[in-house]
């Protein structure tokens, strides 16, 4: 992810696309996104946020109502579907219920006239590289779910395409072959050296797979980043709501320059943080994520309150926390020690430690 | 099953028994006497294939049953072509309209018969075509339309757009899409639309009565006409073979169209 990188030619530029439906509902609001290649690129939002659109307008199911969308540089609003070395696996897998796995998976090898030997070789290879050798005759209504979802993926990637779509391929497998096909997925990506384009929900898959993440809402991209960026860097307020787990306390802008903001809750308590653009007196959203808080006892440094909670996770426990004067509530996530129960429980009074880099504060608006 | 409060009313399991009874039991009848070695239709007197003999050694029968089947068959075939187009033509389409073009190509199913036969037959007089066979198959195209157009209608609605979008994606153009995805897809709705057709063709007495010229009777025609003798075990006979033929057009439609639900 060096600089170098980002200055080459994107696999996939949309630039201010808009995609309005009769009716009057707004897809998507002037996106603009540069899609890497060969990366693992995931769009992540919740359902309704234009994801499955804009997948759909760089297929060419669909036509932007505004804006560009290239490949390579080149525009390709205006292919039909069958004309952009694009491959898409759906959501619902699409796989053709009259043909065998191996007439699924020769079918765009057909289709761009290429000879039959060249085939049948490409579609051994696809079956031995989603390890389903022998499976090439049977129906697709034959197989498990997570079968179908390997014979879509190689279907697809047996035209080695510039780029691959994936609409939430893994949300209708069950937990554990998720994980399973997660990791094959990467393992796909990295092997082919295609550029993937990855659509899902959930913040755990995108921040687990990808390359970078566009986080999007109601239709706009929020912020495209590294997993890590995302997660530990948010932009919005909705950034870091959806990922990873966030709490919110209202405050006010007390002062603010150079070495800090002091931020100042409802109740009169008073927070640090880094340094942020605001003006002293805004009122903002704090927010803080409970990995990053720490627990003392009541006589210690930092924010006052009373647990209310207790929830034991195995690994760790998360402490729920009334402050003190009715600024709100945050977790707390500590740690378990083998053997070494945590000295607090439900009714505690307690100090929480902020550390100033676990403080981020957002403009009070949503989105 | 049993739960439905139907069946407690009484006099239900009655009202249904007299329901297939005057139903079923003509038909039965017919077939029987069919069978039957005397001419009358009151008194038993023996069993018989004679009838069906006496019925394929009639050069008369056998020329209804020819032109029975050259328009059964043609018009199967053209308007199940057509309404497989309209179908396609019209699936996903969204314009002002729409209703309307799909109400009027199932109209002729709720036009009476009588209306439409008399105002065919003016139109074909008006226009100066002379009756014949090509008239009746003309007219048998149009009104099979609809029939072949609403199994092909809803076997395509039932069809996710997604296998489309996926024959696109995997560079197929408009026609492969259509030849190598959506047909074969369809093809079932396409069966069962034609089976539909062809019995609906078959069967047709009113409009085939007034648009056929002399020489183009179909057996309906003539088993009408051979009526004014009375009624014969030919007649049963005949009938009772045209019935075989619907049974065993439906039974095959019904079954191909389970077959790939
Ligand atoms: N064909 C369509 N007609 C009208 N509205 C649509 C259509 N497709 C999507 N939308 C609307 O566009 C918005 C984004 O949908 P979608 O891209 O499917 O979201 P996501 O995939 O993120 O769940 C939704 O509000 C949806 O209702
Ligand atoms: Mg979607």
């Amino acid at each position: 992810m060096g600089e170098g990188v980002g200055s080459c030619i994107p696999a996939i530029e949309a630039r201010s696309v808009v995609k309005s439906f009769p009716g009057g509902a707004v897809a998507l609001d002037h996106v603009s996104i540069d899609i890497r290649p060969n990366e693992f690129f995931t769009l992540l939002g919740p359902s309704g946020c234009g994801k499955t659109t804009l997948l759909r307008l760089i297929a060419g199911f669909e036509q932007p109502t505004a804006g560009e969308i290239y490949l390579d540089g080149e525009r390709i609003e205006h292919l039909p579907p069958f004309r952009r070395p694009i491959n898409t696996v759906f959501q619902s897998y699409a796989l053709f219920p009259h043909m065998t796995v191996g007439q699924n998976i020769a079918f765009g090898l057909e289709m761009q006239g290429i000879a039959k030997a060249e085939i049948a070789r490409r579609v051994a290879e696809m079956l031995a590289l989603v390890k389903l050798e022998g499976f090439e005759g049977r129906k697709a209504d034959q197989m498990s779910g997570g079968q179908q979802q390997r014979v879509a993926l190689a279907r697809a990637l047996a035209n080695k395409p510039k780029v691959l779509l994936l609409d939430e391929p893994l949300s209708a497998l069950d937990l554990k072959l998720r994980k399973e096909m997660q990791f094959e997925l990467k393992r796909l990506q990295t092997e082919t050296g295609i550029t993937f384009v990855f659509v899902t929900h959930d913040q755990e898959e995108a921040l687990t797979m990808s390359d970078r993440i566009a986080v999007m809402s109601a239709g706009r991209v929020l912020q495209v980043g590294a997993p890590r960026d995302i997660y530990e860097n948010p932009e919005h307020r909705f950034v870091a709501d959806f990922i990873g787990e966030t709490d919110f306390l209202d405050a006010m802008v007390e002062a603010s320059d150079d070495a800090g903001v002091r931020y100042r809750l409802s109740s009169g308590a008073f927070i640090d943080g880094p340094p942020q653009d605001f003006n002293a007196g805004a009122s903002v959203a704090l927010s803080t994520r409970p990995e990053r808080l720490h627990l003392g006892d009541a006589a210690g440094d930092g924010l006052a309150g009373t647990i209310d909670a207790v929830v034991y996770f195995g690994t760790d426990t998360t402490f729920h926390v009334a402050l003190d004067g009715g600024a709100g509530s945050i977790r707390v996530r500590e740690q378990n020690i083998a053997g070494k129960p945590f000295p607090f429980d439900r009714g505690d009074r307690v100090t929480i430690q902020m550390p100033r880099a676990a403080v981020r504060a957002f403009r009070d608006f949503k989105g | 099953m049993s739960d439905n409060p139907l069946r407690r009313f009484p006099g239900t399991g009655t009202a249904a028994l007299a329901f297939f009874v005057f139903l079923y039991a003509p038909v039965v009848v017919l077939i029987a006497l069919s069978f039957n070695s005397g001419r009358s239709s009151t008194l038993w007197e023996g069993f018989t294939f004679d009838w069906y003999g006496v019925v394929l050694d009639n050069p008369d029968i056998l020329r209804a049953a020819k032109n029975s089947l050259i328009v059964g068959t043609i018009s199967t075939v053209l308007s199940t072509m057509l309404a497989t187009l309209a179908a396609i033509g019209l699936d996903r389409a969204r314009f002002r309209g729409m209703n309307a073009v799909n109400s009027v190509i199932a109209l002729p199913l709720v036009v009476p018969e009588i209306v439409t036969a008399v105002a065919t037959l003016i139109f074909f007089l008006s226009i100066g075509l002379k009756l014949g066979l090509g008239t009746v198959i003309l007219a048998h195209v149009v009104f099979c339309i609809p029939f072949a157009y609403l199994p092909i209608k809803a076997r395509l609605e039932g069809m996710p757009i997604a296998y489309r979008e996926a024959a696109a994606d995997l560079y197929a153009n408009e026609w492969q899409t259509f030849r190598r995805v959506t047909l074969p897809l369809l093809w079932p709705g396409v069966i069962a639309g034609a089976m539909l057709a062809f019995i609906t063709s078959l069967d047709d007495f009113v409009i085939t009565y007034f648009v056929a010229g002399p020489g183009a009777s179909t057996l309906p025609i003539y088993i009408f006409a051979s009526l004014r003798m009375g009624v014969t075990p030919e007649v049963n006979a005949i009938s009772s073979l045209m019935l075989v033929v619907s049974i065993l057009f439906v039974s095959v439609s019904a079954w191909i169209g389970r077959r790939s639900k």
